[in-house]
């Protein structure tokens, strides 16, 4: 069972918790089961890393978060600061990132905004002025500001990483998911871009 | 080592009688071809340029059918590959694009601009009809299996945050693929430069109208020159198309 809970508020205050999942099954084929009766429940304005060896079921349970798997049985919730959240309050970053790699830095960051531009705009692939200075500014805070104009597959690993970061923050999200996403980095830059999430907030 | 022996004196074997059965090994129905073969070169020779102006026309209305034929053929491609796509259109809607695309591309273009021939008469238009369903066929197939080689992750990344299938198909897929989608519409281009050459032959306009013509008339001076200028263009385009791709294309 994982917990990751404030101490100050009570447990009854439920709207506190931006993510509960309640005793999650999960099993890919019936039988062998990767997720065993999981109870997580994740407070608002926290960070939580999820340690575990590999093929322990850390994806899964983003998968189950993100609604992409479905549990075979136990109840999964993901709240907004106002009730229910919709999807595009997720920002979710998988392990390979899922850049697209003949875009630019800039363009792939734009994509976090799609939920709020309309269809001339899809249609045309133009986006507001406003989106565009605010995906700039995103790229500066991650730091790669100098490179926005340059195609994702001419950027190294710890970059892309970082137009990743900057794709979820895009989306305003309320919670982001952050799947193994420094593992494929060196130590120094892993350690750089794992201090930067209290900054995000 | 022995079994391979054996199969190889077997498959030899097959292939000798599948020759000889066509003909191969008929010593003196072959000097008869090669003399009339030498006779018919001789005859090529020397190239009748004195029809060169209206044959330039005929070209140029070629390569206007192939580009139409390419453009419509594209325009009508993407959607088709998006719907023949599985990771896009899921099982069912995919296989039903796909059974279709197949029947479409079963019927060759020359059966296609006879079919439109009929339909609309002689001219360039039924010729570039066909070429346009022809492409249709083609291009949708390497558009769906481009489409499919889209990374599952970069599609899982967006479909996480509640995007829309057509934002998703705008933001994501096309650009994924556009490598693809360009290098085949160049190649798609040039295939169609050669075969709308040979549509001419039952009436669907460009050049190859005047080939056969010269070839049932007997003037072989003439089909000379009509297939020295039809080499020029296919080779000029080739280049042409080869350097432009490389401009558009980038390496990732």
């Amino acid at each position: 069972m994982i917990q990751a809970t404030g101490s100050q508020k009570s447990w009854d205050d439920m709207e506190e918790f931006a993510v509960e999942l309640c005793s999650v099954w999960y099993s890919p084929n019936g039988d062998h089961h990767i997720l065993k009766n999981i109870d997580l429940k994740i407070k608002r304005g926290t960070c939580l890393a999820l340690i575990g060896p590999s093929g322990s079921g850390k994806t899964t349970l983003f998968k189950i978060i993100t609604r992409f798997l479905k549990p075979c049985s136990g109840s999964v919730i993901v709240r907004g600061s106002c009730g229910s959240l919709e999807k595009n309050k997720v920002g979710y970053i998988p392990q390979q990132l899922g850049l697209v790699r003949s875009l630019t830095a800039l363009e792939n960051v734009l994509i976090g905004a799609h939920s709020r531009i309309g269809l001339a705009g899809t249609l045309l692939g133009v986006f507001p002025k406003k989106e565009v200075e605010l995906a700039a500014k995103y790229l500066n805070m991650v730091g790669i500001g100098h490179k926005a104009a340059k195609k994702v597959y001419t950027l190294s690993g710890g970059e892309r990483q970082r137009v990743a970061i900057a794709r979820a923050l895009m989306q305003q999200p309320e919670i982001i998911l952050a799947d193994e996403f420094v593992s494929n980095l060196d130590i120094i830059t892993a350690r750089e871009i794992l201090a930067e999430p209290r900054s995000w907030r | 080592m022995k079994n391979g022996l054996l199969h190889t004196v077997i498959l030899s074997g097959i292939i000798l009688y599948l020759a000889h059965s066509i003909g191969f090994f008929d010593l003196d129905k072959l000097a008869a071809g090669s003399k009339n073969l030498i006779t018919f070169t001789h005859d090529l020779f020397p190239p009748d340029f004195s029809v060169t102006e209206p044959l330039l026309y005929s070209i140029f209305e070629t390569i206007q059918m192939a580009l139409l034929g390419t453009v419509l053929g594209f325009i009508a491609a993407l959607p088709l590959g998006l719907l023949g796509a599985r990771n896009i259109s899921g099982i069912g809607i995919s296989a039903a694009a796909r059974l279709i695309l197949g029947g479409i591309r079963t019927i060759p273009a020359l059966l296609w601009a006879i079919i439109f021939v009929v339909a609309f008469g002689l001219g360039p238009l039924p010729g570039t009809l066909g070429l346009a369903i022809y492409s249709v066929g083609y291009l949708s197939k390497l558009y769906y299996e481009a489409f499919e080689a889209v990374y599952q992750e970069v599609i899982e990344a967006v479909r996480a945050t509640g995007i829309s299938r057509l934002k998703e198909i705008r933001f994501v897929v096309l650009p994924e693929s556009m490598n693809h989608i360009l290098s085949q519409l160049f190649f798609m281009f040039e295939y169609n430069v050669r075969s709308s050459a040979i549509l001419g032959f039952v009436g669907a306009g460009g050049i190859g109208f005047y080939m056969i013509s010269y070839i049932q008339l007997f003037q072989y001076q003439r089909l000379t020159t009509a297939v020295l200028l039809t080499l020029a263009v296919v080779l000029v385009i080739d280049l042409a198309s080869a350097r432009i791709r490389d401009r558009f294309l980038t390496t990732s």
